[in-house]
């Protein structure tokens, strides 16, 4: 990976949140980067720490309820954590968009699909027309745009507000497209309609994706690099295929032998005992350590370390020794 | 020969919806006209998107909203006329798994007092056994005693979700309805309340309606599928059948929205 072709990168992010008997860190290292025009996973468990991971690259989350402890995320040369509000907001919808998980609740209900649009080229202080807006409405599929530009949300189905929530995310042609789990609340139906779209146009305007994700599936279909968090830590980064094909942490191993049980048909499912921990049981270990099948003593005494190997990345203790 | 569990015929609910008074009514078939039966020791499952009607179904049969139209036949007893006391007599073999929310258990009581109330409200057992029992149940979902005094915000997903299951097998129900019993726990725990839920139904011989969105699950647990669309059964058969040989459009479509 050459340094040129990165277009974000971010580096021992940390993130607390504060509650009644002080702060709870609740992303305790958080490394990624994306390459133009690719698509990354970020997937984990509830509670893992993804979605905060994904909200504070682009400091989304309120500072009366949480903190950046620490991190750089480098962006196009510039340093995201160091920018005032408003250099961020010249960011946020502009360069870089975010789908949030309710889409339902993110479309204005008194405002017409024609002006929500257009707002965001106007906010962003961009070129605006009828002409660009109907144009993104036919890169997210939908039919009948001239109609659909006078409607309001209400008078959509679901998956039209999906795409909408897209088109509106895109129609300022960002370098890039953070999505939260963009398919949990649709229909089974429609979810691979809606990811088949964001590959779309990924390749069309070679814009990069991070997609946030508790679904293997999804992320298989989707991603070319995969980050693996448990526990507020990355525990795993690499190539998708290299990922599937050879897991190094032994969370990872699980959960694939986890999600392949069911899908097999197993008349026993294969299952993982014992549950991820909650932010209020984060310690000084390995995260994984109780639930894990191949622990040292060794794994409960400090956080391990992240470990490069050939291009990919681990944090067990047990690749340490090698 | 099997008996019938559950026989449903020609069942409907309509909802009427005014906006004001002046405005006219608009009746919206939510469940139209479904029939099937499930014998005992069986399987169904319920597949179909976000308002097509499957929960409308549950909460019908559990007689939480009444019928419209047709009938609910309960181990060969008419229940959709009976009055809600006659009703709750038979209330204690009709049992419900609810998805896990937050909102499925009371967050001031204790598991203890959780699992006890459906015991008392359905003279499960003698006072003096109330402790055995919990205890008893507890094992059966795989949690321990000493769990007994925690509150459910004290517990995981997945142990919450073991409690939810708990309650319902306190009645000693022979029918239970599971409302997508599993898609808001994570990938490494379902398994777990899957292997429980196919445990427990070996164990106590119980008969399930399983509703979900999810193919792999039904798949896991069914031998028969419903696939509802619009409010109506567009198919109904072995799950091995209508999975591989799907005759009706929309749930080919489904099938073809599984991601490989």
């Amino acid at each position: 990976m050459t340094h040129e072709n990165k277009l974000i990168e971010v580096t021992d992010l940390k993130v607390s949140f504060y509650h009644e008997s002080g702060k709870l860190q609740v992303v305790r290292g958080f490394d990624m980067s994306v390459e133009k025009g690719k698509i990354i996973g970020i997937l984990g468990e509830s509670g893992s720490g993804k979605t905060v991971s994904a909200t504070s690259i682009l400091k989304l989350e309120e500072d009366d309820v949480s903190s950046i402890d620490s991190g750089e995320v480098i962006f196009k040369g510039l340093n995201l954590m160091e920018l005032s509000e408003s250099e961020l907001r010249k960011i946020r919808g502009n360069r870089i968009s975010y789908i949030f998980q309710n889409a339902s609740s993110a479309l204005n209900p008194f405002k017409s699909i024609g002006k929500q649009l257009t707002e965001v080229l106007k906010n962003h202080k961009l070129a605006f027309s009828k002409e660009l807006v109907l144009q993104a409405l036919v890169e997210v599929g939908i039919e009948d745009t001239e109609t659909v530009y006078d409607m309001y949300p209400f008078q959509l189905s679901g998956g039209q507000n999906q795409r909408i929530m897209i088109a509106q995310c895109i129609i300022s042609r960002p370098d890039l497209l953070i999505a939260d789990e963009p398919t949990s609340s649709i229909d089974a139906s429609l979810r691979k309609i809606v990811l088949d779209l964001l590959k779309e146009i990924n390749k069309k305007n070679n814009m990069s994706i991070i997609i946030i994700t508790h679904d293997f599936d999804v992320a298989k279909y989707l991603c070319d690099r995969l980050v693996i968090m448990y526990g507020g830590l990355v525990v795993e980064e690499g190539p998708l295929n290299e990922i599937f094909a050879n897991p190094f942490h032994p969370y990872t191993k699980e959960l694939i032998v986890c999600a392949g049980s069911l899908k097999k048909g197993d008349e026993i499912v294969y299952t993982l005992e014992g549950s991820p921990p909650s932010p209020f049981e984060f310690a000084d270990e390995c995260p994984f350590a109780k639930r894990c099948k191949v622990r040292l003593p060794e794994c409960t005494s400090e956080i391990p370390r992240t470990l490069e190997i050939s291009g990919r990345k681990v944090r067990c203790i047990r690749y340490e020794k090698r | 020969m099997q008996c019938v569990a559950l026989k449903v015929q020609d069942l409907s609910k309509h909802f009427i919806i005014r906006k004001s008074v002046f405005s006219k009514k608009k009746i919206i078939n939510a469940v139209n006209k479904i029939s099937f039966e499930v014998k005992q020791y069986e399987s169904l499952g319920i597949i179909g998107e976000s308002g097509s009607g499957k929960t409308t179904i549950a909460n019908m049969l559990l007689k939480l909203i009444d019928s419209s139209e047709g009938s609910i036949e309960l181990f060969g007893v008419n229940i959709t006329k009976l009055s809600p006391d006659a009703m709750r007599s038979h209330r204690k073999d009709i049992q419900i798994i609810f998805q896990y929310t937050h909102a499925v258990l009371d967050p001031k009581m204790t598991i203890e007092e959780l699992i006890k109330e459906p015991l008392e409200i359905h003279k499960v057992v003698n006072e003096d056994e109330y402790d055995a029992e919990v205890d008893r149940l507890l094992t059966m979902v795989g949690l321990s005693s000493s769990e007994r005094k925690k509150f459910p915000s004290q517990l995981s997903g997945g142990q919450n979700q073991r409690i939810i299951i708990a309650r319902a097998i306190a009645t000693r129900a022979k029918l239970i309805i599971c409302d997508e019993p599993v898609s808001s726990l994570d990938v490494s725990v379902q398994g777990q309340i899957l292997n429980l839920l196919v445990k427990l139904k070996k164990e106590l011989g119980l008969t399930y309606v399983l509703i979900s969105h999810d193919l792999s699950v039904v798949k896991h647990m069914c031998n028969r599928i419903a696939v509802m669309y619009q409010g109506e059964i567009v198919e109904l058969g072995e799950t091995g059948k209508v999975l591989s040989n799907p005759t009706n459009p929309y749930t080919k479509k489904l099938i073809a929205s599984i991601l490989d």
